[in-house]
Parts: structure tokens; C-alpha cells; sequence
């Protein structure tokens, strides 16, 4: 199994830097981003749930097997705090007595009450949603906004299976055709639990919403996972009411007519849906995009301040999204972050108290693999993209550190979109290259102004940068920028 | 294909009939290939038919003896248009990428040697394959082949690991999936033998068994589509058209809310409402002999309701009393009372 890891490992870096445009040698920021491996208690399968942190600083973290651990860092020990739990993919820890935990069945309040360090009461938050004990019908969150409520996404279930004998809340035949389906209340759903203890719906349209989290600008975004109705992977920025295009879920809206939505044309679901933020290519850049968060460590984690980080299962990279405000709605591009020795299945992802960013890792079934690591910054900040923004004409690149030039020649960009259809996934249409017009260098060398022969919105823009160079001569780390040209300015 | 093409017209056309072979292999849940591997003749005209019961898609990609790891890497530089199947000399058969339902054959032609079969989607190849040995010699015992994939020799091997990385110690606990309860269910076990289904989506007791408590290998194993084990002997089973506890009078079924539980020296106590009555209920094991007593006690009954149970199928209701209504209905005299269940 080591030497698979290995393996894996090997051939996940040497496929990382084929995604350079030139394969360069080793770039310094190879080493901006370095994994460490944080050893588990032998004999744990290392298939993990979800993490986050104590306010104590000790890590939580939950496994497939049902145990919760506690890791404290300073001393890399281990303790036990419950055990029994079902699948909990979803962790907000309040305090080292109490830790909200979504499990299959439940969000559930895990709390010590007698003090001796192990869970003795588990009390349910909200049960208040179906389950049909469909393998795929996975719960992820809870997040909170800053009024105090809660959020959970809904997994649609799997046509990969059935749904058992007994299923928990009212069936609904409407939603079980389909690859995904939403035959009991309210998969495909993300839910709002108000502080009263109310589970409301949200908004609907998910598929497989792996999983929540908050920008800096309050903003809620959901990851959900190439499939049906998805070409490829994308990012939503989710707001009340809105439907994202996965059409299982609709039968339980309220006033929806009675009727399968699949029998719906194509053209109609479009016109009802709210599109991605950012789409992620597919296979190059993501596969499964997993959990958001955001580096709100003031630059301890390096020169990305109050980004947004995203998780990918199938490869050994993390992505970073840049998201803006066009014409009303938020827009924006991915960019992938190397990290020296990531595994792949990075599913969760959490900040500690000292600015390092823990990884959870998972492949139950799929692409992956087991166990936690620990990112940590060496404090050498590569030349790297820092901003992406639209303008009228073109994009503005911004850089960490100043650009010695920008020769228009370095910047390669073409375009694409993905189909919005019933199929599994898409192929790239209307695949085309786009003329550089000019590339403009700030007097300081940071920001790129790059002005393109045309923009055309509903098109996903892929840059590749060349061998662009900084001021001492250190080389461009992250090379490929795509960007989800929804509107434009 | 030309290739294959070009191969089988060479062949001897008295060979064809002789060494055809047309095998099913399916794409399953957790990256494999239901077919640990294959063996054929030396020769011998290959048809495989790859049919996917997957929830992702895959494709077979058939490499030269040796070239598995090889064609892997080379298939991470090519696209989706293209199926991830490289253009190389060391592949000998694909298919196309097979979406999840759909199935997709390929025929090529071997000679004596240890091919691969492999799933080319990015990622997917490192783990997800097999040897396809054409050879007329007996293969390795399936537990010592090399040739196989981790995962299959994991499932292959004898050796049970612990499920933690602690002793499992009872009284125990799980949340997961079982048959004959809602997707709800709680399992505990008072000592490893002694073990009941509680369902927290009904708030009732559904069944208790003996000889055993649960083996979650298969759920944990699959992605969750498989239900644990009972391990032992099921000696009852709750009558499920009739809910046990009454409010008001003796036919008011009444809606039920499942609160959390609370663990005492590991043993669990539910919480649950019976309309707007809160009831704990603790199980305990019957000493010496096969069977549990269950214990209620009502915490809050707002109104003063009545509590009535029904003790359908064997069953001993404690403190004995009037049995207001016959047929096993009883009146709960007091905030606790408790039920023996037994074979």
C-alpha cells in the first residue's frame, strides 16, 4: 500500500509539472508549499470524514469507521472522543466539550458532559430530511453565517443503486428517475437551519454539493461534481431560492408542478438556472472539487490573503478561485496551488491556529487516498498569479512578485464551454483560440494588463503562461488561469 | 485495429473457432473490476465485453506484457476526445469511455504472455486493472498472484485486521445500515453476544439478536451500498404493524420525534418523543439467558396523558398489572415501567 502511495505520489508531481507549459526544472515554488505527513494511531483506517479545529488548537477530525479523534499537535497524540458515528463528512467544532457532527441520519450535538474527555451525549440538531439509505445520498456541512445559522447540503441519491425497503420521510416517484435522483424530501437541497431549530429549504439544483463554505466576502459557496447535468465540475456561489441546474431536487419545490422534471425541456431548466461562478475543467484541472476555505491567516500561509482554497480529490494539487462581481452576479477563475508532497483526495480542508492548512484525505471508492496532512508555507513567496480580473477588454493579471516583462507571446489563451444536457459530463465545444491583442506591464511590474481580440460570454477563457520571468529571474509557478466568463464588463 | 485485423487474417483459419473466447467484465463500485484476472488461450481471438456498474465511467484498456505502469502515465497526457487511451504501440485493444450503464466490447488477439487490462481515466489506472494471462500453464494460487491489483489482494487476504485502533469494547454502538429498519437504525451489542436494532427514524426497538453483534466490513467496505451484518440469531422481532407505546387511549398511535441518546458506562439511553411526552428508554441484557428488558421512563407528560403499551408477541410487562384491555395492552401505572423481552 506504501509503495502504491509512493507511486501515486510520483506520478501525480511529474503529471503536475507536465501541466506547465515548458516542463521546467525544479521551480521554487515546489517548495513554497510543503506536506507533511501527520501519522495516525495504528490500526485507524485513515479515511477522513471531515476536520476542523478546537478553539484549544487541537485538531478534530472524524473517520469512515465512525471515530471522532482529537490531535494535538504540540505533542502528536491522539485521544479518542466518540466512537458509532455513521459516515459524518461534516464537523464545526464549538468547543473540546461539544462538536456539531453530520452524520447519515443527522446533524448531531456530540458533547462530554461528565468531563472525562469522551463523548457522552449525542443529541439530535435536525433530522428534519429524507434518507432513502442510498449510498450516494451524502450529508455535507454544517457552515455558519455571521446571524448564527446553520447550512447542510442534501447529496442527490445514486442510480449506481437502489433505495431500501424502508426509506425515512415522504417518497416522492416524481424524483426517482434520472442518473441522480431526489425521491425523498430535500435531496439535491442545500438546507438553512435557523437558530430555533427550523430546517428550511435553501436552494436547490445540487448534485453532489461536496461541500460548503464561506468567502470573505460572505459570500456561500457550494462545490458540486461533474456528472449528469454537470459538463464538468463547478463552483456556486448559492443564494436563497435559486435553482443551480440539477433538476432531481425541483420536485420539492414549493409549487412546482406535478411532474418529472426530466420531462422538462432542456432549454427551460437552463432558463431557470443560476450558473456557476467558476467551472473547472475537467480531468486537468479538477475531477471532484471538494471543500472551500479561505486563508484568513493574515500571510502566515503565504502571499494569497483572504483567497479562497478548494480541495480536489484526483489530483495532488489544491485550486485557488478569485471570484468578482460583474454585471450583478460573482464570476471568476481557478488556479491550481502546488504543494510539495500532497497526496491526492484532498477532501477537507482546514486552517490551525498557526497558520499551517490540515488536509483530510479520503478515496472510499473512488479516486484518492487515506490519511492527513499538514501544509505549511516555508515563507519564500514564488512568482506566482495573485488577482485575475475582467475588464472591458481583456483580463488583468496581477502577480505576487514584479514580472521582469510580459511579452504578448507568453500569454496563450483559448476558449471553450461545456454543455448544459442530461449526459454525463461533456466534451469541450467550440474549442478556439483567442487572439492576444497586447499585453500592457504596470511601471511596477505586478500587474498585466491583457487585452484580447474578443470576449464572449458563456465561455470559460483557459490562459497559459510561458516562461514568464521576475525581476531576479525566478520563474512563473502556476501557469494556467481559467476563468468563467458568465458577463461581461 | 488494423493491426488486430491484419492478425487474425494470418491466423490459421482452422484456429478461429477453437480459440475464441467472449468474456463479461464489469466496472464496480471502489475502482475495480469485478474479475480478479483473466486466463486465455495462448493465440486465442479475445472478445471482452466491458459493461459498467459503476457510478463513474471507465474504459479497458488491454497493454503489452509489462507495459501497464507505462501506458498509465502516458494516458494522463491525453484527453477525454481521445478516451484517455494513448496512441502507443504498447496498447493492444480499448474501448471507448464507458459512462455508467452502458457496456462496450473490444476484440484483439493474444500470444503467449502476462498482458494487463487497465482503466485509462485519469487516476484510475493505478489502482483499477488486472493481468490477462494468455498461457496454457496453471496459474498461481489467486492469494499469492503478484499480478493483482492492491485492492483485490486486500480483499483477498486471510488475515482480519481490527476494525480500530482500539479493542472494541462493550457495551458498543454503531450507526449504520441494516436490514429490516429504517436507514436510521442503531445497533448495540450489551457484550459482544446480546444485541439489539433500535431505530431512531421510528423510535422503537425492531429487533434483538444473540450469538454475535454486527460486521461492518462490506459497508465500510463498498461506498456505502452494502447493509452490515447481523452476526448471530435473530429471537425477535417487533410486530411493525403495531407501535408499542399509546397516548391517551389505548389506539392513539402517537407521532414520535427521536431526541439523541446518552451513553452511561457505554450503554445508550434514547430520548425520543411520543407526541409531546418525553420518554427515556434504556435497554439492558436479560443475566443468563437470552433476551432484554427494556426500561421507560416518561420525563415530561405536560397534559398527564395516559401511557399504554402494547406488548405484541412474547413479551412480560413489569410491574404486572391489570391488563385493562387484554390481548397484551397495559396501562403504565407509574413514570417508569419496563418490558422483559424474550425468545
Amino acid at each position: 500500500m506504501k509503495k502504491i502511495l509512493i507511486l501515486l505520489l510520483l506520478t501525480g508531481l511529474k503529471a503536475a509539472a507536465q501541466h506547465h507549459h515548458h516542463a521546467a526544472a525544479v521551480t521554487p515554488g515546489d517548495t513554497a508549499w510543503v506536506a507533511e505527513n501527520i501519522p495516525l494511531p495504528p490500526g485507524l483506517k485513515g479515511e477522513v470524514g471531515a476536520i476542523d479545529f478546537l478553539p484549544d488548537g487541537r485538531l478534530v477530525a472524524t473517520f469512515h469507521r465512525g471515530e471522532i479523534y482529537f490531535y494535538q499537535p504540540k505533542t502528536a497524540r491522539w485521544y479518542l472522543f466518540a466512537e458509532g458515528i455513521h459516515d459524518a463528512l461534516g464537523i464545526k467544532a464549538i468547543s473540546a466539550k461539544e462538536i456539531l457532527v453530520l452524520q447519515r441520519a443527522e446533524l448531531t450535538r456530540v458533547r462530554d458532559t461528565d468531563g472525562d474527555g469522551k463523548a457522552d451525549d449525542f443529541a439530535v440538531v435536525t433530522d428534519d430530511f429524507g434518507m432513502t439509505g442510498n449510498y450516494h445520498e451524502f450529508n455535507f456541512g454544517p457552515v455558519a453565517d455571521a446571524k448564527g445559522n446553520l447550512y447542510i447540503a442534501l447529496n442527490t441519491a445514486s442510480n449506481g443503486a437502489g433505495i431500501r425497503p424502508e426509506v425515512r420521510g415522504t417518497y416522492n416517484p416524481l424524483g426517482r428517475p434520472g442518473r441522480m435522483y431526489s425521491c425523498v424530501p430535500y435531496r439535491g437541497w442545500v438546507m438553512k437551519l435557523t437558530p430555533d431549530g427550523k430546517l428550511h429549504p435553501y436552494a436547490l439544483g445540487f448534485r453532489s454539493p461536496n461541500t460548503l463554505g464561506f468567502d470573505a466576502a460572505g459570500r456561500l459557496l457550494v462545490c458540486d461534481n461533474q456528472g449528469d447535468w454537470l459538463g464538468t465540475s463547478k463552483l456556486y456561489v448559492v443564494k436563497e431560492g435559486r435553482f443551480y441546474g440539477h433538476p432531481a431536487s425541483l420536485v420539492w419545490k414549493e409549487g412546482f408542478p406535478k411532474t418529472d422534471p426530466l420531462t422538462l425541456p432542456v432549454a427551460t431548466l437552463d432558463s431557470m438556472r443560476t450558473r456557476e461562478a467558476v467551472a473547472f475543467p475537467h480531468g486537468y484541472v479538477a475531477n471532484s472539487p471538494a471543500q472551500p476555505v479561505v486563508d484568513r491567516t493574515g500571510g502566515k500561509f503565504g502571499p494569497f490573503r483572504n483567497q479562497t482554497l478548494v480541495g480536489e480529490m484526483d489530483h495532488p494539487f489544491l485550486l485557488r478561485v478569485l471570484l468578482e462581481e460583474v454585471g450583478g452576479e460573482t464570476q471568476g477563475a481557478c488556479i491550481p496551488l502546488y504543494v510539495h508532497g500532497l497526496r491526492r483526495g484532498n477532501n477537507r480542508l482546514a486552517f490551525a491556529p498557526d497558520g499551517s492548512l490540515w488536509v483530510g484525505q479520503t478515496d472510499r471508492g473512488w479516486v484518492g487516498s487515506e490519511g492527513i496532512q499538514r501544509i505549511r508555507w516555508t515563507g519564500k513567496t514564488p512568482l506566482d498569479i495573485a488577482g485575475m480580473t475582467l475588464t472591458s477588454k481583456g483580463f488583468s493579471l496581477t502577480f505576487t512578485r514584479p514580472l521582469k516583462s510580459a511579452p504578448k507571446e507568453l500569454f496563450a489563451v483559448k476558449r471553450f464551454y461545456y454543455e448544459y444536457h442530461r449526459e454525463y459530463g461533456s466534451k469541450k465545444f467550440d474549442e478556439t483560440p483567442v487572439t492576444v491583442t497586447g499585453v500592457t506591464l504596470s511601471p511596477d511590474g505586478l500587474r498585466a494588463e491583457v487585452t484580447l481580440g474578443e470576449l464572449k460570454p458563456g465561455y470559460i477563457y483557459e490562459f497559459r503562461l510561458g516562461d514568464l520571468v521576475g525581476k531576479v529571474g525566478e520563474p512563473l509557478l502556476s501557469r494556467l488561469a481559467c476563468y468563467t466568463l458568465n458577463k461581461v464588463r | 485495429m488494423y493491426r488486430t485485423l491484419l492478425l487474425l487474417c494470418l491466423g490459421p483459419l482452422w484456429a478461429w473457432g477453437q480459440s475464441d473466447t467472449t468474456l463479461v467484465i464489469k466496472a464496480i463500485a471502489g475502482m475495480q473490476y469485478d474479475l480478479p484476472r483473466i486466463q486465455v488461450k495462448p493465440g486465442s481471438r479475445v472478445t471482452l465485453i466491458l459493461e459498467n456498474y459503476d457510478d463513474m465511467a471507465h474504459n479497458l484498456v488491454v497493454t503489452r506484457p509489462g507495459a501497464r505502469l507505462t501506458v498509465v502515465e502516458q494516458a494522463l497526457k491525453v484527453t477525454a476526445e481521445k478516451n484517455y487511451v494513448p496512441e502507443s504501440p504498447l496498447v493492444v485493444a480499448s474501448t471507448k469511455i464507458v459512462i455508467p450503464g452502458a457496456s462496450e466490447q473490444v476484440t484483439f488477439r493474444v500470444e503467449e504472455g502476462t498482458y494487463s487490462y487497465v482503466c485509462t481515466y485519469p487516476g484510475h489506472g493505478f489502482i483499477m486493472y488486472g493481468p490477462l494471462y494468455a498461457t496454457s500453464k496453471p496459474l498461481p494460487p489467486l492469494a499469492k498472484d503478484p499480478n493483482l491489483a492492491p485492492i483485490v489482494k486486500e480483499k483477498l487476504g486471510a488475515k482480519k485486521e481490527p476494525a480500530h485502533a482500539f479493542a472494541l469494547e462493550y457495551p458498543a454502538l454503531y450507526r449504520t445500515w441494516v436490514p429490516g429498519a429504517s436507514p436510521a437504525a442503531i445497533v448495540v451489542s450489551f457484550d459482544g453476544n446480546s444485541s439489539y436494532c433500535w431505530d431512531a427514524a421510528q423510535c422503537r426497538l425492531r429487533y434483538a439478536w444473540t450469538g454475535g453483534f454486527v460486521d461492518n466490513e462490506e459497508q465500510w467496505y463498498s461506498k456505502g451500498d452494502k447493509y452490515s451484518k447481523i452476526v448471530g440469531e435473530t429471537y425477535w422481532k417487533e410486530d411493525s404493524l403495531n407501535y408499542p407505546l399509546r397516548v391517551g387511549s389505548p389506539d392513539h398511535i402517537p407521532q414520535v420525534r427521536f431526541l439523541g441518546y446518552k451513553l452511561k458506562d457505554r450503554l445508550p439511553t434514547f430520548r425520543y418523543l411520543i407526541d409531546d411526552i418525553e420518554v427515556h428508554e434504556t435497554l439492558t441484557a436479560l443475566p443468563g439467558e437470552i433476551g432484554l428488558v427494556r426500561r421507560f421512563a416518561v420525563v415530561r407528560n405536560p397534559s398527564s396523558r395516559k401511557i399504554y403499551f402494547h406488548a405484541s408477541g412474547k413479551g412480560s410487562f413489569v410491574p404486572t398489572g391489570a391488563d385493562p384491555a387484554g390481548s397484551g395492552l397495559f396501562l403504565a401505572q407509574s413514570t417508569t415501567f419496563s418490558l422483559a423481552v424474550r425468545p
